[in-house]
């Protein structure tokens, strides 16, 4: 069996909140964390145990403290914000679970997104969007307004747009905790499907045992700490 | 201090109504007042853009209390207790060159006016002249023109109305003046001053110098009856004029002036003499009107309708963000079981203690910002003024009624918490669902009962407005019955007045109806098409109807009665009204096809790959938020509007008022007007003195002879519609002859001035044959512009190109037949021009050849005109000033200085307009500033979202820029457009008799304010958008709803 590569290698990670004040909160005590390419990893908890924040660091979108963090071979720590974007752009997707959309934008504009802002031709953003819009089901639905979709039909309208400009890695924070049951594992099966078909990295931070079942990998934390 | 009171106790009740509320409704209040602390930020943006709005309410009350206290303090200083004047008029040309009453006459007249009305009568023998001050050698050093010396009855000037002014006595050649007049002058006590009168000098010795006291003011010498008429060489005790006090002190307010003047009429109605009439004058408020005081209040008024105006759509604009960003958690506290009534509350005690603070620092902050700008004024004004001579009269004071202060206080309050409570209402009315997941209110669609109701009512609003729009074409007839009726109102109007109270109504009725029409009609006919077609047609139907309503109001100028209520003072409403209503509906045009305009404006941005989803994210906000973008459009583009307008008015008044000026004196540098009573012996001397100099090229005289037309009789001329002073006519009785003046020009004068005509007699192909003709043949004369007025000038009558007129001296022993060949043409607002040709012209040889010497020396008045070789230069004009010192001239003009007056006027005007609109651009600046770091806080988490999905901070940064570059543009551009065609619909009525107006539209100047009033926006803007900027991902995603 090949060794897999790795598309995140975080070591020694540690995120302190208002560090040296009375208040202050280490939310990741020395996380060391890898994910391989292709891989559908989750990350659970219970509430307050670091999850998000984790998250957040080792996609670059928050700082870490102190550590290393290694996305697909590049350290984030040592990019300047403006190198980290552009990394973040071309690199990465991120499903959230709520404010995922711009309101003022129609469904295909809000899947565009990604591909404008690296740069790539309308016309050719625009077919690519509708694509991917007609994979998660929704070519439909390419004109109509977020607040004009389900709750269901915005999270896949996330998963295309995180998915569109082809990046190495998507990250997801809760993507089906606004949702029903029903829908909510319709969603992930979606992920999970265009996890099988592109060989997408997903890692998922969520609640849902049933749903973090369906996952290749589950980690677990705690109050900061892997477990 | 009614309106102060009204709008207090209308605070002080709904303060009541929501303090007691809150008291009882708990759960409301809790949530309310701690959605104050819970973001502090938002509170602060909310106050202040309050405060702005309530500060410019304030501002502009504090401005208009200004000139109220200017008025007063102009009252005090130089019109006291004096109220009216009865002056002499001639009943028959006398050879008297001083008309005066004898002294029992005096006495009788002074019995008469023995009622209770007056509480003060003094006497005095008043003369103008052009005072010296003279040196220890007795040679004049330095003179100054037009003052008058008023020789009075010392006793009773010293008894004059309630509050006399204490005066010394003086007695033999002494004289009292006024510090300005000393300073005029570098007169101290115990100086001597020359007044030259026709043949005389009168030396006077100064006495004392007076601060100016209502009575002693910078125009006026005070010396004794005695002394005056000793040396004038007539009886003692002569006097021709009588001043007046009105019961009630000094205010002007204190008595009604048109009733005043009545009230003496008729106390002296018994007057009886043969040589003289008493013609009685109110005289304060004739001269507070004749500052021009009475205009610069209507500017205030109408620029403090387009301010509060603004201030209220930025008050709006925001209370509507507020709301909206509340829409979500309202929702939520309607699913937990809140009424809509309670949700309404929870929003006003939250408005509430914003309205209080922002009202109570925004007025007084007004005063503030009112104190700076009048003092900045006064001192434009006195540097304006000091190039005219008036530097003594403007003196704007600053000061401000505790009433206006309450006014703004709750006028502020009131549009808050209205905006406020009409905001949360609309909220509190949307479905659960619908605010939660914040999803745009569905049109009502669904053909049923209620639709068909509200759609009747609709209907009903659109009918009436159509009945009223149409009733335009009866109002007059209507009118004219009521004027029938002996008692109506209407039936006490003169003509004129009536006539202009019907076009005012007609005028409003149409365009206020169109208005109303095309609103009720777009909306109407949306409720249908939506139903109907099951498609929003909102933007077809709001752009057609807002196209059609800006080609309406251009081509309302055609109407009559339209441009006739244009011209009013009552007019200036109907002004503001057009342009806000241009402004409105260009901007909800725009507004309405912002998607369009942004795919048109954005398509060079969006070649470059990096900014294709920038500009995206810059235009769809503002197209996707009409109600905001639209309101903040409006009150951008108001401000503009008044930019574009003021400055192509100022251009074009300028360059019209050169253009005229210049055609005044053809060719001429100087203008000399010797003193009354001077005589043609020193008439010649002064032309004589001036043709010595080196600097003087040539001089003419330009010359005014009394003559009558014999064929028309005062009695047969129709009602005068006097556009002037009545008293401009000469006078005479109804059975006399119609009395008018030859204005005698030198041929020169005539060649070089092309003084434009109205109409030619046939044979004449151009204006140059018909003036060529009246030089060369003394039968032929042009009527000045006196005859051409629309609205006359004094009563005239009607002499059209080719009548044959029979002209007479004023003992009609002449009879001297002349044909009109043109018509001169009527200056601005068709009244006669303030140039030297408004009567019969011809030339001067041709005048002097018909009537001999005496008749010239005794009823003709002379001015001179002086040409220098070379430049016109001030220096050479002050020696001239100085070369005739010693003669009784009334002025000395030169045509720069004319010019420079005449412009330096318009340009005071302008500044001060110019002044309230940098507190204007104030609104609109910081207005933009707020309204976009409002936009910030509300669009954080997108703001988040777009830096995960890989936007740059200066993506982020660009996006704001762009899009306030955006609006900020689009504001000037519509304000622009507006404001050009509400400056052209202006000249349009103003200039309607001179075709060869050519309006100016400054581009220097206006883009330099554009760039100004943008880079001001940006400045503005560019803070709260490197905040935004400065946001990371997670600051921006984790911020708390």
């Amino acid at each position: 069996m090949s060794k897999k590569e790795k598309i995140v290698d975080a070591k020694n990670l540690k995120k302190i909140y208002n560090q040296g004040h009375p208040n202050e909160v280490q939310a990741l005590k020395g996380i060391d964390l890898t994910v391989d390419k292709g891989e559908t990893m989750t990350i659970m908890g219970p509430s307050g145990s670091g999850k998000t924040t984790l998250l957040n660091c080792i996609s670059g979108i928050d700082e870490a403290t102190s550590g290393e963090i290694f996305v697909a071979g590049k350290d984030l720590q040592k990019m300047k914000d403006g190198e980290k974007t552009r990394y973040r752009a071309k690199n990465m997707g991120f499903i959230f679970q709520t404010f995922n959309l711009i309101p003022v934008l129609t469904a295909v504009e809000n899947v565009e997104m990604p591909l404008l802002v690296t740069g790539v031709k309308a016309k050719e953003a625009r077919e690519r969007s509708l694509e991917m819009l007609k994979i998660v089901g929704l070519e439909d639905r390419a004109e109509h307004k977020p607040s004009e979709l389900s709750g269901g039909q915005v999270q896949r309208v996330t998963i295309a747009r995180s998915l569109v400009h082809r990046p190495a890695i998507v990250w997801a924070d809760e993507p089906t905790g606004n949702l029903d049951s029903k829908t909510a594992h319709s969603v992930f099966d979606l992920m999970l499907e265009l996890n099988d078909k592109y060989n997408e990295t997903f890692v998922v931070v969520t609640h849902d045992e049933e749903i973090a079942k369906k996952t290749q990998r589950i980690v677990n934390i705690d109050s900061g700490k892997l477990v | 201090m009614t309106l102060a009171l009204i709008s207090f106790a209308i605070f002080f009740i709904i303060s009541a109504i929501i303090l007691v509320t809150a008291y009882f409704s708990p759960i409301p209040r809790k949530i309310g007042f701690r959605n104050i602390r819970r973001r502090f930020g938002n509170t602060v943006l909310v106050v202040i853009g309050s405060l702005v709005g309530a500060a410019l309410i304030s501002g502009s009350l504090v401005l208009s209390d200004s000139l109220d206290k200017t008025f007063v303090d102009i009252v005090h200083r130089m019109i006291g207790e004096q109220d009216a004047e009865i002056t002499l008029s001639e009943k028959a040309y006398s050879n008297k060159p001083l008309p005066y009453l004898a002294e029992e006459e005096t006495e009788e007249i002074k019995d008469m006016l023995d009622i209770d009305e007056v509480d003060g009568v003094f006497t005095s023998l008043a003369i103008r002249t052009s005072p010296q001050k003279i040196n220890d050698e007795g040679e004049p050093v330095i003179n100054t023109y037009q003052i008058r010396i008023d020789g009075v009855d010392m006793e009773s000037l010293k008894k004059f109305g309630e509050s006399p002014v204490e005066l010394v006595d003086i007695k033999d050649n002494e004289v009292l003046i006024s510090k300005p007049l000393a300073k005029k002058l570098e007169l101290s006590v115990g100086d001597t001053i020359r007044a030259p009168y026709g043949p005389l000098s009168i030396d006077f010795k100064v006495k004392k110098i007076y601060e100016e006291n209502g009575l002693i003011d910078g125009w006026r010498i005070i010396t004794t009856n005695k002394y005056l008429t000793s040396q004038l060489g007539i009886p003692k005790d002569s006097y021709n004029t009588i001043v007046i006090s009105a019961k009630g002190g000094i205010e002007p307010e204190n008595y009604d002036g048109p009733e005043f003047e009545k009230t003496l009429e008729k106390a002296l109605e018994d007057f009886d003499s043969d040589t003289y009439e008493l013609s009685v004058m109110e005289w304060k408020k004739e001269a507070l009107e004749g500052y021009g005081m009475k205009t610069f209040v209507i500017m205030f008024i109408v620029l403090s309708f387009f301010g509060v105006f603004s201030g209220i759509l930025l008050i709006v604009n925001l209370y509507s963000m507020l709301a909206e960003e509340r829409k979500r958690e309202m929702g939520i506290l309607r699913a937990i079981a809140l009424t809509r009534l309670q949700l309404t509350k929870t929003f006003i005690y939250e408005g509430f203690l914003y309205t209080l603070i922002s009202s109570a620092i925004g007025s007084i902050l007004g005063v503030g910002i009112g104190y700076i700008l009048v003092h900045s004024l006064d001192q434009m004004f006195a540097k304006m003024m000091s190039l005219t001579g008036g530097e003594d009269l403007f003196k704007l004071s600053f000061g401000f009624k505790w009433q206006s202060l309450l006014i703004a206080f709750s006028a502020g309050f009131l549009f808050t918490i209205v905006t406020a409570i009409l905001s949360s209402y609309k909220i509190s009315k949307l479905s659960i669902v619908t605010a939660i997941k914040d999803i745009k209110e569905k049109a009502d669609l669904q053909i049923g009962c209620k639709w068909i109701a509200k759609t009747f009512v609709y209907g009903l609003g659109l009918f009436s407005s159509l009945l009223f729009t149409l009733s335009f074409f009866v109002i007059r007839t209507f009118m004219d019955e009521g004027r029938n009726q002996d008692g109506n109102p209407l039936a006490e109007m003169t003509t004129s007045n009536y006539n202009d109270t019907v076009d005012l109504i007609q005028a409003h009725v149409l365009y206020i109806g169109i208005q109303l029409t095309l609103a009720l009609g777009v909306m109407f006919i949306n409720r249908i098409a939506k139903a109907l077609l099951k498609k929003d047609i909102d933007r077809v139907t709001v752009t057609i109807a807002s196209l059609s309503n800006i080609a309406i109001t251009a081509s309302m100028i055609t109407l009559d009665s339209f441009r006739s209520a244009f011209m009013q003072d009552a007019g200036t409403a109907l002004f503001f009204i057009l342009s806000v209503s241009l402004v409105i509906s260009l901007a909800l045009a725009v507004t309405y096809n912002l998607n369009i305009i942004s795919t048109i404006l954005g398509y060079p941005l969006r070649r470059i790959g990096s900014l294709r989803s920038v500009v995206r994210m810059a235009f769809r906000y503002p197209a996707e938020n009409i109600k905001r973008t639209g309101i903040t459009l409006v009150m951008f583009a108001l401000i503009i509007f008044l930019i574009a307008y003021v400055s192509m008015v100022k251009a074009t008044v300028d360059q019209e008022t050169r253009k005229m000026l210049l055609n005044t004196l053809g060719g001429y540098d100087l203008i000399i007007i010797p003193g009354p009573d001077t005589t043609m012996q020193q008439t010649d001397q002064i032309i004589e003195d001036l043709e010595d100099l080196k600097d003087v090229d040539r001089v003419s005289k330009m010359g005014q002879t009394v003559v009558v037309l014999p064929q028309y009789k005062y009695k047969d001329l129709e009602e005068a519609q006097y556009w002037g002073d009545p008293s401009q006519t000469p006078s005479h009785s109804e059975e006399d002859s119609f009395r008018s003046y030859y204005s005698s020009l030198p041929e020169d004068f005539i060649k070089k001035a092309r003084i434009s005509l109205s109409e030619r007699a046939k044979g004449y192909e151009t204006d140059e044959e018909v003036w060529d003709k009246v030089i060369e043949d003394s039968s032929k004369i042009v009527l000045g512009d006196a005859f051409a007025a629309t609205q006359g000038f004094g009563q005239q009558p009607k002499i059209s190109v080719g009548d044959k007129v029979i002209v007479s001296d004023l003992f009609e022993q002449k009879d001297i037949e002349k044909e009109v060949i043109g018509i001169v043409k009527a200056q601005e607002g068709g009244s006669p021009s303030a140039s030297f040709s408004p009567y019969i012209i011809t030339t001067n040889k041709h005048v002097e050849e018909e009537f001999d010497e005496n008749y010239l020396n005794r009823y003709s008045a002379k001015s001179l005109l002086a040409a220098f070789n070379g430049d016109n230069t001030i220096e050479k004009t002050n020696s001239i000033k100085k070369e005739l010192i010693s003669y009784n001239i009334s002025m000395i003009m030169n045509i720069d200085d004319m010019t420079e007056t005449a412009i330096s006027f318009i340009n005071s005007m302008m500044i001060l307009l110019q002044g309230f609109l940098a507190f204007c651009l104030i609104v609109g600046t910081s207005g933009l500033a707020i309204i976009i770091t409002r936009a910030v806080h509300e669009r954080r988490q997108q703001i988040g979202m777009m830096r995960s999905l890989g936007f740059q901070r200066w993506m982020i940064l660009a996006s704001f820029f762009i899009e306030s570059t955006f609006i900020t543009m689009l504001g000037i551009v519509i304000g622009l457009s507006t404001g050009t065609i509400g400056a052209l619909i202006s000249f349009e009525v103003a200039y309607q008799d001179q075709p060869d107006v050519s309006p100016v539209f400054p581009i220097r100047e206006i883009a330099l304010i554009c760039l100004f009033v943008y880079i001001a926006s940006m400045l503005f803007a560019i803070l709260p958008s490197i905040k935004a900027a400065r946001l990371s991902p997670v600051e921006a995603t984790d911020y708390p709803e």
